[in-house]
């Protein structure tokens, strides 16, 4: 095993994103079809926020998969994705360790974390799955 | 359930392997499972194990029988929509009530896979990764008695002190 293994050997760099000025029901279609809870929102490849499903059923209530009613699309588009988003968001640099990462996914409160440069450009993810993997093949 | 933050020392039961230099020490699911387990009946509301989640901060939580034997989990995911009031509830607030009554043998996941304490962690992990779980059941014995419970948190609390 390579001790302190960079965090781009895991990340993935295959991006689902959003952009600022979508409507939160297009980004809600686009988790459920991408199987995701969480998206990094981005603005021309610099990353300034994420929406988590969480997130947009704050804003639409009721169920995140089943519900289709018109009204709850319709709430859905009476705010923005940037109002919605989260913009205080714990992120990594590409430089960092997979330790790092673990580190901070640790804690149980979030699942994922930015990979964005000094730039402020986003190059990857890494979620807490990404690590579970990782560590199962080092047996 | 809470942890500190300060870096933890392996447990006792944590052997390094003599075999190779290269690979992680292994580690039993026994060392790194919580032991102090929050638990429900299946009897118990919707309305109960949202609290319980949200008072010891936890995500899962295993439902048992009579004799402490495992009958099923349920996680927030669960019971997110009995605890988000749909549009038609907003403005039924007694609708939404009498729906949070509802009791957990309605909704409990039943088809468990689960884990015994000498297993190895890596067990646990190939079932939170293969069917998309967050934590993982501890069984003692052949009647299901519960014992412990292993989350992804458990064990990335160990890969940050092996990696």
């Amino acid at each position: 095993m390579k001790r302190n293994e960079s965090i781009r050997h895991i990340m993935s760099t295959e991006l689902v994103t959003a952009h600022p000025g979508e409507r939160l029901s297009d980004v809600r279609q686009r988790m459920l079809e991408h199987k995701v809870h969480h998206l990094p929102v981005v603005d021309g490849g610099r990353f300034i926020g994420l929406i988590t499903s969480n997130d947009i059923m704050r804003v639409h209530w009721g169920d995140f998969y089943s519900q289709q009613s018109e009204q709850a699309e319709a709430l859905l588009n009476t705010v923005s994705l940037r109002e919605t988003m989260q913009e205080d968001v714990l992120t990594i640099k590409p430089s960092a360790t997979v330790r790092d990462a673990v580190t901070l996914l640790s804690t149980g409160t979030f699942h994922s974390l930015p990979v964005v440069d000094d730039d402020g450009t986003l190059v990857g993810m890494v979620t807490t799955t990404d690590l579970l993997r990782y560590l199962l093949e080092q047996y | 359930m809470e942890r500190d933050t300060a870096p933890l020392s392996l447990p006792p039961s944590v052997t390094r392997s003599t075999a190779s230099a290269s690979q992680v020490p292994m580690i039993s699911v026994a060392s790194v499972m919580t032991r102090d387990l929050v638990t429900l009946t299946p009897r118990d509301t919707v309305r109960r194990a949202a609290e319980l989640m949200r008072s010891h901060e936890i995500r899962h939580i295993p439902v048992v029988g009579e004799r402490g034997e495992l009958v099923g989990m349920v996680s927030d995911r669960d019971l997110r929509e009995y605890t988000l009031p749909t549009l038609v509830q907003v403005r039924d607030p007694a609708q939404h009530r009498a729906f949070q009554n509802t009791p957990l043998n309605e909704l409990m996941r039943t088809a468990l896979i689960c884990v015994r304490p000498d297993e190895p962690i890596q067990r646990a992990i190939e079932i939170m990764l293969d069917y998309s779980v967050g934590a993982v059941p501890v069984v003692r014995d052949e009647a299901g008695t519960l014992c412990g419970i292993v989350s992804y948190v458990d064990v990335l609390w160990v890969a940050a002190r092996v990696l």
